[in-house]
């Protein structure tokens, strides 16, 4: 199997992994710890800074551990930052081709059946460090996603209130944020109406129990189950029903992938559509990369997930893809939600080790050992490894 | 030190490229001191190169900078044509890099943060420091913003840069921006400068500034 580029660690991560070394020691074979994530209270926890301005946050893969990504170590997406907007001061209009022009403000949304539902929200992005040869962007690898307990109202249902017009077949979001300059391309995308009309489709105001934050879209976001961050729309302020899809850079040049896959860094004009459903992909939370454990009993974990349907196996390989054992799932599968798994490693020999996870969803889509290279960087989803050692 | 090490010595995590650089550059200094006494022409010839770096960081300063951090491109590892592709992009997007030092910006892009070279470690810091950054503080004490004189200060002080609507131009949009929320940091920012903004203590007094957040308030984007 080939091998993935390291990540660079910083100072603060080599003394993190160490200091698992250390305590997998101590333990002398027992199993290591598992939900570190759960154990986060509100004044600890750490982000991997890509960027500092505008803000993109990532998660250390350590607390890709529990079902429910805690909001203080959610990773953060943004294109220009959040907007100041207070919450009296905020509506969502729709337009467009509806039958009735309106403005809503949280109240009149909170009239609509609420509804919660688990949902992975993860960055088109996630993982664009790995695509050999490089590509522009932010340098994503492992942590730009999360699983939440998302609360709202169904997008279908106030749609189906307001009135949508035959014709109308793209639905396109405007946000609060803004560029920096005005000749900057505003942030504005759009999604199929039929997405829009799927039930899973929600116009969220929580976020795991708390208001949504200000970081992650607050007051309100739609939440897409199933599909990339870029349509998850923070700080929405408008919806326009329209007969076709989005103008503008962030539709019609970014956030784009060949239909077939193309040779690695051929820039020709291959045909394109937009990035949507999030391919078959898993983790590995557990050991960190560079562990140095004792010989004994020792917990392989992680995250997976799919677009569509749900991930039915997660395989795990101690010989860096050599041979496969099956991993534990744990939970009940939830369509567009992670799921765990773990792996029991009876570690006996001394040696370096290559550990590697494979997940396979309910259509028989199994990880691939490398993504198909695309200029945008997205979609990653090649089999995941880490390098530990039991010494 | 001149500006080059303080960019590279800023609050950022450093880059292994780039702190090799900073020790070439550095190690360059002393070598050519040494070198000094030998042939006065090497030390001119090792000074001059550096003063390039300089101006080159000063460049991606001032043109990169005003939208975003130095992390967007210390992450990344491009070829000369992703480098040129992306400073086109910025050029068209409003970074007004002047023709004459485009190829400039892109040969020190493409030098210091080259394909196939070494990435760089992300800095991690504590989620909540980092996501309180740019939440609305309540507004200190006896704040009183006149928002009809705050337009003056406005037209006279910021539009210059900023654009008559504060919606940017050479500087950022100021409209609907958290920092109008965190008067301790805007006044920081205004009376300091940053970057390429120059410091306006001696300029503007601490009531103009209620005035001016006070207008900046009232402006709507959308």
């Amino acid at each position: 199997m080939s091998e993935l580029p390291p990540e660079p660690w910083s100072r603060r991560r080599f003394l993190k992994n160490l200091s698992q070394t250390v305590g997998a020691l101590a333990l002398v074979g027992g199993i290591p710890e598992i939900g570190r994530a759960a154990e986060l209270t509100q004044s600890d926890g750490s982000l991997i800074v890509r960027l500092s301005r505008p803000q993109d946050l990532e998660t250390p893969v350590e607390y890709l551990d529990t079902s429910i990504t805690p909001n203080p170590v959610f990773f953060v997406r943004s294109h220009f930052g959040p907007p100041a907007i207070t919450k009296e001061e905020w509506r969502l209009e729709f337009g467009g081709l509806v039958d009735n022009s309106r403005s809503l403000n949280l109240d009149d949304l909170r009239k609509f059946e609420i509804v919660s539902l688990p949902a992975t929200l993860q960055c088109s992005g996630n993982g664009r460090a790995f695509f050999h040869p490089t590509v522009p962007g932010v340098q994503w690898y492992r942590g730009a996603v999360g699983n939440a307990l998302w609360r709202g109202v169904r997008l279908r249902d106030v749609l189906k209130s307001i009135g949508t017009k035959s014709a109308a077949r793209h639905m396109q979001m405007r946000g609060y944020d803004s560029a920096p300059m005005p000749t900057t391309p505003s942030f504005t995308r759009s999604i199929p109406i039929e997405r829009a009309l799927d039930p899973s489709t929600l116009l969220a105001f929580e976020m795991n129990g708390e208001p949504l934050p200000l970081l992650h879209g607050g007051p309100l976001r739609l939440v897409v189950p199933g599909w990339a961050g870029d349509h998850w729309y923070k700080w929405l302020r408008r919806i326009d029903l329209q007969e076709k899809e989005a103008d503008g850079f962030y539709m019609q040049t970014a956030y784009r992938m060949p239909v077939q896959p193309i040779p690695s860094n051929n820039a020709a004009s291959a045909p394109e559509i937009p990035v949507t459903v999030n391919p078959v992909k898993s983790l590995i939370a557990r050991p960190l990369e560079g562990s140095v454990m004792l010989p004994g009993d020792h917990l392989v974990s992680g995250i997976a997930f799919t677009g569509v349907g749900h991930v039915v196996n997660v395989e795990v390989s101690l010989d860096g893809g050599g041979s496969w054992n099956r991993a534990e799932l744990e939970g009940k599968e939830s369509e567009g939600a992670w799921q765990l798994w773990r792996y029991r490693w009876q570690a006996s020999a001394k040696g370096a080790y290559a550990i590697a996870a494979r997940a396979t969803d309910s259509a028989g889509r199994v990880q691939p050992e490398v993504t198909s290279w695309n200029h945008g960087g997205y979609l990653w989803n090649g089999i995941d490894q880490v390098h530990c050692e039991i010494a | 030190m001149g500006p080059f090490f303080r960019i590279v010595g800023g609050e950022q995590a450093l880059g292994k490229t780039v702190q090799f650089n900073r020790r070439t550059c550095r190690g360059r200094k002393w070598f050519v001191i040494f070198a000094s006494f030998l042939i006065s022409t090497h030390f001119l010839v090792g000074t001059a190169s550096c003063e390039v770096q300089r101006a080159e960081a000063d460049e991606m300063r001032a043109h990169c900078e005003i939208c975003h951090d130095r992390g967007m491109i210390f992450q990344q590892r491009l070829t000369p044509a992703q480098w040129l592709a992306e400073v086109k992009k910025m050029e068209k997007w409003g970074a007004a890099v002047p023709a004459d030092q485009e190829k400039s910006l892109v040969d020190y892009l493409s030098g210091q943060f080259k394909a196939g070279s070494v990435p760089m470690a992300a800095r991690e810091a504590s989620s909540v420091t980092l996501l309180d950054s740019v939440k609305p503080l309540a507004d200190p004490a006896r704040f009183h913003g006149d928002a009809r004189a705050g337009q003056g200060v406005f037209t006279d002080a910021c539009g210059e840069c900023h654009g008559p609507d504060a919606r940017g131009k050479q500087g950022p949009n100021l409209v609907q921006q958290p920092i109008l929320y965190r008067f301790n940091d805007f006044q920081e920012i205004v009376m300091r400068g940053r970057r390429t903004m120059p410091a306006f203590s001696g300029v503007l007094d601490r009531k103009q500034l209620e005035n001016l957040v006070a207008w900046l308030r009232t402006q709507q984007i959308h």
